[in-house]
């Protein structure tokens, strides 16, 4: 009982500080790996939901596909951007959301919830099921967006051939 | 068990920091590093509340978003790639010939 609340204090505790050092850190290559950091800890999060599918996917696309491609994107270009813009009034208008985001928290009782007892045996069968059954036409558009995206991203990329 | 406000409370907290992350660099690779950070926060709650509610359906969304997401990176480093070679600068500040 008490040891799941430790191991998720810790687990969030690791992904907000990788967060945290995401936006903050000057080399933006150490933010890339503070990326994959936060990265495989929202799916160590994923894994106390239950959701192992979610979590085999992340570490997949996210700390597979996404890291490798910033990472690219990183090396390919020059690191400029950086300077220093003052921080106050940005800080101010995300707190601001932040807080207007966990008042809304607060005020709908949302710890009322209790977590159904059993989990259902094999979640990955049932998100298959309901993959090509009741979302079917949903997967097809997605496959479809995945070809475009594909498809422009190596158009778009693709060097000039000087004429 | 840990209550469903945890993970609501990491979800908003990580949204923030990504919204202040996003408002305050200028650098093109480092924006898209921080929408990443606010698409995961989102999808922290899809999976809790399908947790929490024993609805499958929000585990299936995730699987959109995240495939959204993948394709979402691809084509934002390919234009980051291609604004660097016009302008060779990837300071989102400095890209501005369609401002006047």
């Amino acid at each position: 009982m008490t040891n799941d609340i430790l191991v998720f204090y810790l687990i969030a505790f690791t992904t907000i500080i990788s967060a945290i050092l995401v936006i903050t850190m000057r080399d933006i290559f150490r933010c890339a790996i503070a990326l994959l950091m936060m990265f495989v800890a929202i799916a160590a999060i994923f894994i106390t939901l239950e959701a192992e599918f979610i979590a085999a996917v992340q570490i997949l696309v996210y700390a597979g596909a996404v890291v490798v491609l910033i990472l690219f994107a990183i090396m390919l270009t020059k690191r400029d951007g950086e300077r220093d813009m003052i921080p106050v009034f940005r800080g101010l208008v995300s707190l601001l959301f932040l807080l207007v985001i966990m008042l809304y928290v607060g005020e709908m009782n949302w710890w009322r919830y209790a977590p159904p007892m059993e989990a259902e045996a094999g979640s990955t069968a049932l998100i298959g099921t309901l993959l090509f059954s009741e979302f079917v036409v949903p997967f097809e558009v997605i496959s479809l967006i995945l070809l475009v995206a594909m498809i422009g991203a190596i158009y778009m990329a693709k060097k000039e051939v000087a004429e | 068990m840990i209550p469903l406000s945890h993970y609501l409370v990491v979800s908003t907290i990580l949204f923030g920091i990504g919204a202040y992350g996003l408002l305050r660099t200028r650098n093109a690779v480092k924006i898209l590093m921080c929408i990443e950070i606010m698409l995961n926060a989102a999808n922290i709650n899809l999976v809790a509340f399908s947790r929490y509610t024993g609805e499958m359906s929000g585990q299936v969304f995730v699987t959109f978003s995240i495939s959204i997401a993948a394709a979402e990176a691809a084509i934002g480093l390919a234009i980051i790639l291609v604004i660097y070679r016009i302008y060779s600068t990837i300071d989102a500040g400095k890209i501005d010939s369609m401002k006047w």
